[in-house]
C-alpha cells in the first residue's frame, strides 16, 4: 500500500488505530498483530472490528517508527498487537518534545 | 485527519481533566467534547458554511473551534477591537455564516446580514445533549480562516486546512506530556494564529488552559500566581509591559516554569531584563506566521541561557535570533533574484513544509512551483543554523541606495536610558530617496534632546544609519499581537 502522511490505519485484530506521520515513498504492508491494517476507505459496514483489546500493544498518543523505512505512526486509539512494516517491527519512539510555544 | 481527533484522544486519555478555565465557564475534556458535538449538530442542522467568533478568549471560543471542526466547516475568529464597520466589512460574504459574539460586541455585529448568536447563548445551547454524526476525516477541509494583520498592506484572509494544523500539532507536541498540575496562562487573542493553535497544542498535551481577557500586567502577574500557572504565552509588548510593571523587582512567580513569547520582534533590552527578573523561568521565543500554522522556529531555554552567559560574540548575538527551525520545516534565504544565499547573507526567507499553507481567500497563492512560501521577512542564518529576522521587507528603508532595517536602529535607540519605545520608518526624500525618521516614546520623567539621541545612535551604528529626524510621541500604534503599525506612522509623513 502507498502510505501518505495523515492516513488513518485501523487494526482488524484489536481496536488499535494509528495515523501515519511520515510515509515511505514505496509501497509497504503495515500489520497490527500480524494482520494487514485497513485504511478508512477499506472499511465497509461488513468489516468486523474487535471491540476489546488483547493484552499489551499500542499506547494512545505514542509514536512508533521504523527509520530505515522512513515510517512513523502515532497511535490514535489504543489496542493490542505489535506494529510491523513488511514484517519488521516498529519501535516506540523516544519522546523529544519541543518546549511549548506557539 | 480532523482536529477533533486531538480532542477525542485527550478525552480518552483523561476525560475529567480540566481543559479550559475561562471567565464564562470551566470545561473538562469530556465537557468540551460533548459541547463540540452539540455545537456541530446545531451548525449542521442549519447548514452553516462557517462559524465566525467575535470576542475574547473564552469557553465559548474553544467550543466554537471544535464544533466547526466536527461540522467540517471553517472557524473564523475576528478582531473584536476593530471598529464596527471594519468587522462588518470582513463579514461581508455570501456564505451562510453563524456569528458567535460576546455580549458587549453584539451591537457591533447586529447590522450584519448573518445570524448572530450571543456567546452566552451559544454556551448554554451547546450544553444540551445533541450528538451529531461523525466528523469528516478529509484533511483538505478548511479548518480555520484568519485575517492577517495587514501592518504593511491590506489584510488578507489566510486559509489553514486540517492537515496543516494537524501536522504542526502532531509534529511538535508530545501527547499527554503535561504534568497533571500544569496550567498555561494565555493572553494572546483568539483571532491571532497563536491563539487558535495553542488551544490545540495544549489540549493535545493535556495542559489546562487559563484564559485571560484584556491584558493588564498586574492582573497577569496576579493570575499566574493565583492559578499557579506553570506556563504562559505572551506577545513581546506584553512582556515589555510586565517588565515595566515589575520596575526592577523580581517577578516572584515560583510556579512559572516556562514563558513563551512571539508574534512580533522583541527588543534585546526587554528580553535581557525579563531573563533577570524571572531567573527561574525558562524562556522560549517562537517565530512563525499565520500562513505557516504558527511556529516554525524556536529559541529554546538553553539557547537563551548560553547566549546570555557566553563570551563569544556570535553566541551572544543569538539572543536576538528566533532560534532554529522545528523538524518538518525547510527554509531558504533568497536574494532579490531568487537565488539561495549561504549562511551570513541577508535575503528573503522562504519556507516549505506540511504545516505551511500560504493560501488565501480570493487572492492568488504566493507559493512558487515547488511549494515554497515567501514570508516577506528579511532574514539570515548564522553558521549554526540560528535564524535572525531583520524585519519585513516592506519596512526596509532605502537611503542613498543602502538597505537599512528599522529594527537595527530601534534596538539601539531602546538602549538609551531615556527611551521607552522606538519605531523607525522611512520618509520620502528627493535627495536620498528615503530618509530615516525615528519616533520615540520617552520613559516617564526622562529628558533627552534630538541631537543627543542622534549622537547616541551614531556612536553605535554607521553614520548612514543615524536617524535624520527624531519625533517624540506619547505612544506608538500597535496591533494586539504587538506588531507596530508602521503604515500609520509613515502616512503622517510627507
Amino acid at each position: 500500500m502507498q502510505l501518505r502522511a495523515g492516513m488513518h490505519l485501523v487494526s482488524v485484530v484489536s481496536p488499535a488505530c494509528v495515523i501515519v506521520l511520515r510515509a515511505p515513498k514505496n509501497d509497504v504492508e503495515v500489520c497490527c498483530g500480524g494482520v494487514a491494517m485497513l485504511t478508512a476507505e477499506n472499511i465497509t459496514p461488513d468489516t468486523e472490528l474487535p471491540a476489546a483489546g488483547n493484552g499489551s500493544g499500542l499506547i494512545l498518543g505514542k509514536r512508533y517508527a521504523h527509520e530505515s523505512f522512513d515510517l512513523e505512526c502515532l497511535c490514535t486509539r489504543a489496542g493490542g498487537g505489535e506494529l510491523t512494516v513488511n514484517g519488521e517491527p516498529l519501535s516506540l519512539k523516544d519522546a523529544k518534545p519541543l518546549p511549548p510555544s506557539d | 485527519m480532523n482536529l477533533m481527533m486531538l480532542l477525542e484522544m485527550a478525552t480518552s486519555n483523561n476525560s475529567d481533566g480540566t481543559a479550559i478555565s475561562a471567565h464564562d465557564a470551566g470545561l473538562t475534556n469530556k465537557g468540551l467534547y460533548r459541547r463540540s458535538g452539540s455545537g456541530a449538530s446545531y451548525l449542521r442542522e442549519r447548514g452553516y458554511d462557517a462559524v465566525a467568533y467575535v470576542g475574547t478568549n473564552s469557553a465559548a471560543f474553544a467550543i466554537a473551534v471544535f464544533a466547526a471542526a466536527w461540522a467540517g466547516i471553517p472557524f473564523w475568529p475576528l478582531n473584536y477591537r476593530l471598529a464596527s464597520d471594519q468587522i462588518l466589512s470582513l463579514l461581508d460574504s455570501d456564505q451562510h455564516v453563524l456569528v458567535v459574539a460576546q455580549q458587549d460586541l453584539l451591537p457591533a455585529v447586529r447590522a450584519s446580514r448573518h445570524d448572530v448568536i450571543a456567546a452566552d447563548l451559544w454556551l448554554d445551547m451547546t450544553g444540551r445533549d445533541a450528538p451529531p454524526g461523525e466528523w469528516s476525516s478529509d484533511p483538505d477541509k478548511v479548518a480555520v480562516l484568519l485575517n492577517t494583520s495587514g501592518t504593511t498592506s491590506k489584510p488578507k484572509t489566510a486559509v489553514l486546512r486540517h492537515r496543516h494544523l494537524a501536522s504542526y500539532v502532531l509534529g511538535s507536541v508530545e501527547f499527554g506530556s503535561a504534568d497533571p498540575c500544569d496550567a498555561v496562562a494565555v493572553s494572546v487573542p483568539p483571532y491571532h494564529v497563536a491563539g487558535v493553535v495553542n488551544l490545540l497544542t495544549n489540549i493535545f498535551a493535556g495542559r489546562r488552559i487559563v484564559y485571560l481577557d484584556a491584558f493588564e500586567p498586574a492582573v497577569w502577574l496576579d493570575t499566574v500566581r493565583r492559578e499557579r500557572a506553570t506556563h504562559a504565552m505572551v506577545v513581546p509588548t506584553m512582556l515589555a509591559r510586565i517588565v515595566d510593571e515589575l520596575d526592577g523587582t523580581p517577578a516572584n512567580v515560583p510556579s512559572l516554569r516556562t514563558l513563551s513569547y512571539g508574534g512580533s520582534r522583541v527588543s534585546a533590552t526587554t528580553i535581557v531584563q525579563a531573563l533577570r527578573l524571572f531567573p527561574d523561568t525558562d524562556f522560549v521565543n517562537a517565530y512563525g506566521l499565520t500562513e505557516t500554522s504558527s511556529t516554525i522556529a524556536i529559541l529554546r531555554p538553553e539557547d537563551h541561557r548560553s547566549a546570555l552567559q557566553s563570551n563569544d560574540e556570535a553566541v551572544r548575538a543569538r539572543l536576538a535570533s528566533v532560534g532554529r527551525l522545528i523538524p518538518g520545516v525547510e527554509a531558504q534565504i533568497r536574494s532579490a533574484d531568487g537565488l539561495p544565499l549561504p549562511p551570513g547573507e541577508v535575503g528573503e526567507l522562504w519556507l516549505r513544509g506540511e504545516q505551511v499553507s500560504g493560501e488565501y481567500l480570493a487572492v492568488q497563492s504566493p507559493l512558487d512551483e515547488d511549494g515554497w512560501f515567501p514570508t516577506k521577512d528579511r532574514a539570515h542564518f548564522d553558521s549554526a543554523q540560528f535564524l535572525f529576522i531583520e524585519g519585513r521587507a516592506d519596512d526596509t528603508i532605502i537611503r542613498g541606495g543602502e538597505n537599512i532595517a528599522p529594527a537595527e536602529i530601534e534596538d539601539v535607540l531602546m538602549q538609551h536610558p531615556a527611551v521607552g519605545e522606538a519605531a523607525v520608518v522611512g520618509a520620502p526624500d528627493e535627495e536620498w530617496g528615503q530618509i530615516i525618521v525615528a519616533f520615540v516614546v520617552l520613559r516617564e520623567d526622562a529628558k533627552v534632546d534630538e541631537d543627543e539621541l542622534r549622537s547616541f545612535v551614531r556612536g553605535k551604528l554607521r553614520t548612514s544609519r543615524t536617524p535624520d529626524r527624531i519625533i517624540r510621541r506619547d505612544r506608538l500604534p500597535y496591533t494586539d499581537s504587538g506588531k507596530l503599525m508602521r503604515r500609520l506612522l509613515t502616512s503622517g509623513l510627507t
